[in-house]
């Protein structure tokens, strides 16, 4: 048998004096799609950075082909054939694929690449797996999955041998795993192995070899898809059984008061200084949500849903059309803020995709009062440190995030606890209407449960709720009607008992390609 | 098994650490002049902290590095390199100047609390321009500020060459003013309470910038505007997902940090000059971005920093005065090798350290994306 192209051996990795890590072991065959799953903060993104040498593992050992290696930065990593794609990479937008591939590459003679025979090179890579971009195409025409999979590109520039997928955008996007699977595939018949870490476990359970289940900082079971069923995996990854997808939860009164109200809203393209979009950002959007009624906006990426969260909330200026919400009419020359529309009792989870949401910088307990400083602080201005930490451990409790550190600075924290923070802020402010843009992003099955059963119950308050997401399991489980988004456009609203996935993924590809 | 870093590891130990580095550097420039280092040292030390009088100059350029150290950090917390706090304090003294000029009657209980408002008032206009083209015309702070201190220098040349010149002087200084304006020193104050110091120009202006080191902590870090303020000056996108104007934040933080740079005028002019003097901020202001820096951004730090510059100086002006062949080039030299070893230098120990006293704790990437 082949030696492993990668092993990991009984790693520990402490932060902070929590054990991140606690005797990790994961050994990816040459050649293979490898799955690792587990909750939000059990050390998954941790291990894959320990052997990508972001981290130094505080003990155990690291074989590259059975061989004993040193990973003390990514670029001892990269030459020895590693590659990672990060939950939140940076690019330079302004750059073409080919100069921010080039950028990180050293010089091939005494001090200049050799760009013709790199760009050659790089061009017969692109076609080989079938890249949609071209080389020239800036990086901010790209949506961020295709971003993401301008770094795979590098990789294999790079002669990549272990690919790790940190949650890939793509997976994300039920319109886009199709070529992303399709991507790993012919990536294994090249002999590169893959590590994919997700979320989505009925994606990798079709997609992958071997999935790895990783618990509470250690890997506590190594499984084969073909054998173990998608109902005992969950059952590995949390202690219990999880129904995948998410069952639907019909609401049990229809209530005919309309909350928000949006009639012929438009944004212009050149006003927000986006001149690679010459047609209008968003055009004539009629919608309405009533109180206690999920709506989902759904589409491509840059397709205009996601920009008429941040107008309803107030980040982004409309230039056409009105918005009532309950008693307040908001029109185009009204001076509304995200101030404001928190006033009116709007709530706003942004995608944590663009990492705003939270200030890594800020400890636990002081983001719990982000965008709500007036709770914070008392009358005159000042707080008292005792209560922002009781509040910040009620809601820690609450909802599962961990470590249970409220003193702990937020970007500590892994990704999906991070967005159980933000959801919490949001959702405990009791809001008349909660806008949610990629809601459980990065946050694992279980959670995911607790969070939608959640919003079920504010939706049965009375609440309104409207969303973006790209996983269309997660629309067809929350929805009550679906808007479909298209070039700026709002084409169609179905009621979601009258569609299935599969007429909504062609709905959304459809209209995309007609234009 | 590992273990997170003692918490005195970072605030306590490096930084010393640092400082012998530093020491140690300045002793090896030192003895390549030929000087015996341990006479050097006691010379310095002795006329820092050896005497009451030494130690009363030693606070006394303190309460210099308190004002400027703070009144950068305050607009570092917003994201905001205001390095015209030389300007800001000289405009804050020609408030204290007409203030003492046209208040002279006033008692000095009503007095010093006017010259307070007055001088912040003065330099909180001065870094309000700079501050409001930031906000809402989008010019670099750096530069703008800059600027400014040379257009408040020209300014106060201006007025002491021509409508506040004090007659039948030569130089270009303002009147001295009537005593009854004039700060009390602490000497006078410990004098009346029946303890006899050694004069120097002390005075208690030095009790203000102590109160003010601790309004700024309250204020950036108990405070609601202090806590947008830091918010801002951290991440841009995520202050205005949080409804937090940056503008208003902008204004606000250079107003603030605008008065406390004009508090040295209260030090320099009304404590210890009398009078309007060209040059009296000499680089005081500047000197607060190396304390900001030293200190963290933070009260506390920055007041140790000051202490530790206050020792500098006046040690160095004791070095320059006792041993041939040391100017006043050697305090500068001293004072940038602090400033290199324990800010541009400050995590370069830190490995070392950490596998000498076996901590055992490899360094924190989380991973520069």
């Amino acid at each position: 048998m082949l030696a492993p192209a990668l092993e990991l051996r009984n790693i520990d990795k402490a932060y902070h004096s929590v054990m991140a890590l606690n005797g990790a072991s994961i050994s990816i065959a040459p050649g293979s799609i490898h799955g690792l799953i587990g909750e939000n903060g059990a050390g998954k993104s941790s291990l894959m950075q320990v052997a990508y040498g972001l981290v130094q593992p505080d003990g155990g050992s690291i074989f590259i082909d059975g061989a004993p290696v040193e990973l003390t930065t990514p670029l001892q990593a990269i030459e020895r054939g590693i590659g990672m794609l990060h939950q939140q990479a940076s690019w330079l937008e302004q750059l073409s694929v080919f100069d921010n591939i080039m950028l990180a590459e050293p010089a091939s003679g005494f001090l200049f690449q050799n760009k013709t025979k790199a760009l050659a090179k790089l061009e017969s890579l692109r076609r080989e797996y079938g890249f949609k971009f071209s080389l020239t195409t800036k990086l901010s025409e790209l949506d961020y999955s295709q971003r993401q999979l301008v770094d795979v590109l590098r990789s294999l520039y790079r002669g990549v041998r272990v690919l790790i997928l940190d949650e890939p955008l793509a997976l994300l996007s039920s319109t886009q795993a199709n070529y992303l699977n399709s991507l790993l595939v012919l990536l294994k018949m090249q002999g590169i192995s893959v590590v994919v870490v997700s979320h989505k476990l009925a994606v990798l359970h079709q997609l992958c070899d071997v999935i790895s289940v990783i618990r509470s900082g250690a890997v506590t079971a190594c499984l084969d898809p073909k054998q173990v069923s998608l109902r005992e995996f969950s059952t590995h990854m949390v202690g219990r059984e999880i129904k995948l997808p998410h069952p639907r939860v019909e609401p049990s009164k229809t209530q005919a008061k309309t909350l928000l109200n949006i009639l012929g809203l438009g944004v212009n393209g050149a006003k927000s200084g986006r001149k690679s979009m010459a047609h209008p950002l968003l055009t004539r959007i009629e919608l309405s949500v009533a109180q206690g009624e999920i709506v989902a906006c759904v589409g491509l990426p840059n397709a205009g849903q996601e920009l008429l969260l941040d107008v309803i909330a107030g980040l982004t200026r409309f230039d056409a059309g009105t918005i009532d919400l309950l008693q307040h009419q908001i029109r185009v020359n009204s001076r509304y803020k995200i101030k404001h529309a928190r006033r009116y009792g709007i709530a706003y989870a942004p995608s944590p995709i663009f990492n705003v949401g939270l200030v890594e910088q800020l400890s636990m307990a002081e983001s719990v009062y982000l965008g709500y400083q007036q709770h914070g602080f008392g009358r005159w201005g000042f707080a008292s440190m005792k209560k922002k930490h009781l509040q910040c451990l009620r809601l820690m409790k609450d909802w599962g995030i961990v470590p249970r550190l409220p003193a702990l600075q937020s970007g500590l924290f892994s990704g999906g606890n991070q967005q159980k923070m933000v959801l919490a802020r949001e959702m405990s402010q009791q809001p008349n209407l909660l806008l949610l843009n990629q809601p459980t992003h990065g946050v694992d099955a279980g959670a995911v449960e607790t969070i939608y059963r959640r919003l079920f119950g504010m939706r049965e308050h009375g609440c309104g709720i409207l969303l973006c997401s790209t996983d269309l399991d997660e629309v067809m489980s929350l929805a009550d009607k679906i808007c479909v988004f298209s070039r700026g456009r709002l084409i169609e609203t179905l009621l979601a008992k009258n569609t299935n996935r599969e007429e909504l993924a062609l709905l959304i590809i459809k209209e995309a390609q007609h234009g | 098994m590992a273990r997170a870093l003692p918490w005195w590891f970072n605030s306590l130990l490096l930084p010393l650490a640092n400082i012998c580095l530093a020491f140690f550097a300045c002793a090896m420039v030192l003895w390549l002049l030929g000087v015996d280092v341990a006479y050097a040292t006691n010379t310095m030390l002795d006329g820092a902290l050896g005497s009451s009088e030494g130690l009363g100059y030693t606070l006394f350029y303190t309460t210099n590095f308190i004002f400027a150290g703070l009144a950068v950090a305050l607009a570092w917390q917003a994201g905001l390199f205001n390095i015209g706090a030389e300007g800001q304090a000289l405009i804050g003294g020609l408030g204290i100047t007409l203030m003492c000029i046209y208040g002279q009657s006033l008692p000095m209980v009503l007095l010093f609390p006017l010259t307070i408002v007055v001088s912040a008032l003065f330099g909180a206009l001065w870094a309000l321009i700079p501050g409001w083209l930031n906000a809402y015309r989008g010019s670099h702070i750096v530069i703008t500020t800059i600027m400014f201190n040379l257009i408040a220098s020209s300014f106060i040349v201006y007025l002491l060459v021509g409508p506040l010149k004090a007659p039948g002087q030569m130089a270009a200084v303002s009147a001295t003013f009537t005593e009854s304006t004039w700060l009390p020193t602490i000497e006078s104050i410990a004098w009346s309470l029946g303890i006899a110091i050694d004069p120097s120009p002390l005075n208690i202006s030095f009790i203000w910038a102590l109160m003010c080191c601790a309004a700024v902590y309250i204020y950036l870090w108990r405070s609601r505007i202090g806590f947008e303020t830091r918010v801002v000056g951290l991440n841009a996108r995520g202050a205005k997902f949080a409804g937090i104007a940056r503008k208003r934040i902008v204004i606000i933080t250079m107003l603030l940090s605008g008065a406390l740079a004009a508090f040295i005028g209260l030090n320099e002019v009304q404590g210890s000059s009398h009078q309007l003097q060209v040059e009296f901020v000499s680089g005081y202001g500047f000197a607060g971005i190396a304390i900001a820096l030293m200190g963290r951004n933070h009260p506390f730090g920055i007041l140790v920093a000051s202490l530790l510059f206050g020792v500098l100086y006046q040690g160095g002006a004791e070095l320059a005065f006792n041993i041939d062949g040391i100017g006043n080039d050697m305090i500068i030299l001293i004072q940038a090798l602090v400033v290199l070893f324990c800010g541009a230098l400050e995590w370069m120990l830190k490995p070392s350290l950490v596998n000498l006293l076996r901590l055992n704790h490899p360094l924190d990437s989380k991973g520069g994306s």
